[in-house]
């Protein structure tokens, strides 16, 4: 059984919370928030013994064993070494830092200690996108040409904290405003079937009218050791979407990780006219299951969206009891990284 | 006096700042930075503060020099989690601002969502308990019970001089049907849910009465008060007035209590046996939601009555004169703004 911790009682932190209830070998001890009332409630909603104010207190009253970091980005590094400094093993919301340096201190700090340091990135642990990756290790994707992810997701609309200029969101004083939020899961997406870049071209863009956020449009390709890979960011084109395309020379995988989707589509045997029949009727059937299994996974309450991250909480604390390594590697998070930072640092040189 | 009003720009708080003008407050206005008021019609009596109250850095200047706040903001747009985290966060700031600047008077606008529902049965007055599991209401519920709670835990510390009106469905120009108050539409199909309910509407300038009443009447100090038209409207009736005037379109179709009522809970026990214990239906299709917007009640207006004194409220008839008239009025300036711009081309 760990004693797990989490800093920061917003609305990611109650996906985090709902998901270490569910989980036998977890003992949640302690929500932490600068707001009082969000703290106690969430102590409250989910049943956590105590809640904090002041992260410090709580690492040294409650000496959790795991910590999860859920506040706004800009607040990662400080809380992250402070609970890995108490001797606690991190979950760190993404991202963690845009900062190579202080990403690397960090690590050097966990690997010191003998702690684990991880980064949320929860969309890699989706089911269709296990299972792309799988076909993809066994060989049948073929070799991967190029990887296309696209996220549509409406931020600018009536009601979204990324578009209300009277409280900006946190996210706005990143390198990158509010895309920077969203650019990690493009990024690690990508690293997954094409590795690291060689070279990368970026085009940022606000095309909204809007006084926030600074950006609202972001696309970038990528030239990666083992294929080439085109990022998008749309904070306009509706309605919200999030495709994962891999493209191999034997098959080609799309997945929707805001539903249940998945289509393969194959080269098979038999006259080639016929393959897009039959790569059409397995899309489609792919498309109505993935329509109700969706509606059904809502009405029943589990999870679509972050189901990613209910899994690799699962593994990390199952990790954490065998004594077995991570499910992402401090080499891993560090490349990923990488790969965030070279998109972001374009924009500045932009 | 000198009273803070926060929300004032908002549905319910234009109308309590022109209640605490007409009665001879002087009204310190806190509106969003960016809300137009010139629209709103009030008089140099109305002095506009712009602040955020979740991230304006000296809330406390804003109330320096205040008799009382009426705390009116709330968030009605964004998720239902953002909805809490804005409603609590802009209320523990307020609060704290009060503190500082040595404000002891509060009146502060909860909800009739914050009662447990099905616990109701026949007339329901402020004693009907507060809801026991406060995040299956809904996220505008929650805040609403934490904001309550916020306050009468700084009443009690700091000795201030507290009231709770928690209102019914406020309706009125600007937001002639409540959503959700009289049943669901299926585009210009309005199934009216128990046609003969009374559903708790309080006209909007009757509510604002009721801020004004509390600030004044010593009585009010210390009270919890429902917030609900002493008139019962049906929501037959209600909905028939507001497809009358235009202002909706389509047909009222009646779905009887008796009929609704079983159907909803075997709905939620076939949704509990085949989706499992986390499903997630339709708020009218759980319990608690259900008996929340639908169950047939009755409302005890007397402590509303006590606080107004013999103060006549505005009826239903004269309501709804001022709501679909209103639409009209507003329509008027953009149909000369047309016609202006017609002369104008034609010329």
């Amino acid at each position: 059984m760990k004693r797990a911790a989490v800093i920061g009682a917003g609305y990611i932190a109650r996906e985090h919370l709902d998901c270490l209830r569910s989980l036998a070998s977890v003992d949640i001890v302690g929500i932490c928030d600068l707001s009082p009332t969000l703290a106690q409630a969430a102590a409250e909603e989910f049943q956590v013994p105590h809640w904090y104010t002041d992260s410090a207190a709580m690492l040294r009253e409650l000496a959790p064993e795991v910590v999860h970091v859920t506040t706004p980005p800009g607040s990662h590094v400080l809380l992250a070494r402070q609970a890995l400094e108490a001797g606690a093993h991190v979950l760190v919301e993404k991202p963690i830092t845009f900062d190579r340096d202080e990403l690397r201190r960090l690590q050097q700090l966990a690997a010191s200690r003998g702690l684990v340091l991880l980064e949320d990135h929860n969309y890699l642990f989706n089911d269709s996108v296990e299972r792309i990756r799988e076909q993809a290790k066994a060989g049948r994707l073929g070799e991967v040409v190029h990887v296309d992810v696209i996220f549509a997701v409406d931020i600018l609309g009536e009601g979204s904290p990324f578009a209300d200029p009277d409280a900006p969101h946190p996210s706005l004083s990143l390198p990158g405003g509010a895309v920077a939020d969203f650019v990690t899961h493009l990024a690690y997406l990508a690293y997954a079937f094409v590795g690291p870049p060689r070279a990368v071209h970026t085009v940022w863009d606000k095309r909204g009218s809007g006084p926030v956020p600074p950006w609202d449009e972001f696309r970038a390709l990528v030239d990666a050791e083992r294929g080439t890979a085109s990022l998008s960011f749309s904070a306009r084109a509706q309605p919200d979407l999030f495709w994962l395309r891999v493209h191999g020379t034997r098959m080609r995988a799309t997945a929707s990780l805001f539903e249940p989707l998945l289509v393969f589509e194959r080269l098979y045997q038999g006259p080639r006219p016929l393959f897009p029949v039959r790569n059409g009727l397995a899309a489609a059937v792919a498309y109505s299951h993935s329509a109700v299994a969706g509606l059904w996974r809502k009405l029943g309450g589990r999870p679509i969206t972050y189901s990613g991250l209910w899994r690799l909480l699962s593994r990390f604390y199952r990790a954490l009891e065998e004594g077995a390594p991570p499910p992402l590697s401090p080499d891993w998070i560090e490349a990923v990284n990488r790969l965030v930072g070279d998109l972001v640092a374009q924009k500045t040189a932009q | 006096m000198t009273v803070v009003v926060t929300g004032a720009a908002g549905f319910l708080g234009r109308h309590v700042v022109a209640a605490l003008r007409h009665a001879g407050h002087e009204v310190r206005a806190i509106v969003r930075p960016r809300t137009e008021v010139f629209d709103l019609g009030w008089d140099s009596g109305v002095q506009v503060f712009r602040a955020d109250l979740r991230t304006h850095r000296d809330l406390a200047h804003a109330l320096e020099g205040a008799a009382a706040v009426v705390h009116l903001a709330a968030a009605m747009s964004g998720n239902d989690f953002s909805r809490f985290s804005e409603i609590v966060l802009a209320t523990e700031r307020l609060f704290d601002a009060m503190s500082t600047a040595r404000v002891k008077r509060l009146v502060l606008c909860s909800s009739f969502s914050v009662y447990d529902w099905l616990a109701a049965r026949g007339t329901v007055d402020e004693t009907l308990p507060l809801a026991p599991h406060v995040y299956e209401c809904g996220f505008y519920a929650a805040g609403k019970l934490w904001q309550e709670r916020l306050a009468r835990r700084r009443a009690e510390v700091e000795g201030w001089q507290l009231t709770v009106l928690r209102p019914g469905f406020i309706w009125g120009p600007g937001n002639p049907c409540p959503p959700s108050s009289t049943g669901r539409s299926l585009g210009r199909l309005h199934l009216v849910f128990g046609p003969r309910r009374c559903p708790p509407f309080i006209y909007v300038e009757n509510c604002a009465e009721a801020f004004r009443a509390a600030l004044e009447n010593p009585e009010a100090i210390g009270a919890t008060v429902n917030v609900v038209d002493d008139l019962p409207i049906s929501a037959w009736r209600f909905l028939g007035a507001a497809l009358h005037s235009g202002e909706l379109r389509g047909v009222r179709v009646p779905v009887p209590l008796v009929f609704l009522s079983p159907l909803v809970a075997l709905a939620h026990r076939a949704g509990q046996a085949v989706l499992g214990p986390r499903a997630r239906l339709p708020s009218f299709m759980v319990p608690v939601g259900y008996a929340q917007g639908y169950r047939s009640l009755r409302y005890d207006t007397r402590k509303l009555q006590a606080l107004l004194g013999q103060r006549a409220l505005i009826s239903f008839e004269e309501a709804t004169r001022r709501t679909f008239a209103a639409k009209v009025e507003r329509a008027l300036p953009a149909a000369e703004a047309s016609n202006r711009e017609e002369a104008a081309t034609n010329s």
